[in-house]
């Protein structure tokens, strides 16, 4: 598995973290039509924006599990259209939560990263960590 | 609410053993109501939501995930029995399914 190790300073409190990992290969089938798959749980934007890139299956792969790793984080059941998630060229994840949802659920921040499990054969993992909104002094 | 008659339940029971038989590589003699989607299908979250992707082209569902989580956290969907039940009463009560006394 590739990782990584990061270092950062103290940010706002830590509202909760979620992993998830799934396998590249259940995902191809998915964006083999040109419909869009499982409406309620990819946006138009992310599937498109999948499509783009070099390994659709993979960006897809990656968006569920961070859809589930917030989940996870979050500890309670949310409209998986409300997190978005779009790799960009560079490998780089973008992680975008609605307001309403951030709002719900008081978070200021998050972060994560999506790994490529060699091990497994195809599989791609998210770590998600969400930052409480600041308190004001 | 919409009214389900025997006919539609049928397709639904029938839907799901096609479908968990399909995707666990099981045959559909081997499956029952008692079956366990995770622990003796190995069954995930995944697995399910492509499962209610099905009945939401097919019955024109439009319930959200949030309600849906809601509703199995009061009442687990564990065996392919609960999952028939469960897709019965959301193809009976769409959005309304979390204030149902199921």
């Amino acid at each position: 598995m590739t990782s990584s190790t990061r270092s950062c300073e103290p940010r706002d409190p830590v509202l909760g973290c979620g992993v998830d990992c799934e396998e590249l290969a259940r995902f191809a089938p998915m964006l083999a039509a040109e419909t869009h798959p499982m409406p309620l749980v990819f946006t138009r934007a992310e599937v498109d924006h999948a499509r783009s890139l070099p390994s659709p299956a993979r960006a897809l792969c990656a968006c569920f599990c961070a859809k589930e790793a917030v989940f996870k984080a979050l500890g309670a059941p949310y409209n998986f259209t409300d997190c978005e998630l779009f790799l960009s060229a560079d490998d780089t994840a973008e992680l975008r939560l609605s307001p309403s949802l951030a709002a719900e659920h008081g978070v200021g921040g998050a972060t994560v990263e999506i790994l490529d499990v060699e091990e497994a054969d195809g599989a791609v993992m998210a770590v998600v960590v969400l930052f409480a909104s600041p308190v004001a002094p | 609410m919409r009214e389900i008659d025997q006919t539609t339940t049928d397709e639904i029971r029938s839907i799901v053993y096609d479908y968990f038989s399909e995707e666990c590589d099981v045959p559909r003699k081997g499956l029952s109501d008692a079956t366990l989607i995770v622990a003796d299908l190995e069954g995930d979250s995944l697995m399910l939501l492509a499962l209610l992707d099905i009945f939401r082209k097919k019955y024109g569902l439009t319930i959200e995930l949030k309600t849906l989580g809601k509703h199995l956290m009061k009442r687990p969907a564990n065996t392919i029995g609960q999952v028939v039940e469960l897709t019965v009463a959301l193809v009976r009560f769409g959005n309304d399914i979390v204030d149902q006394e199921l």
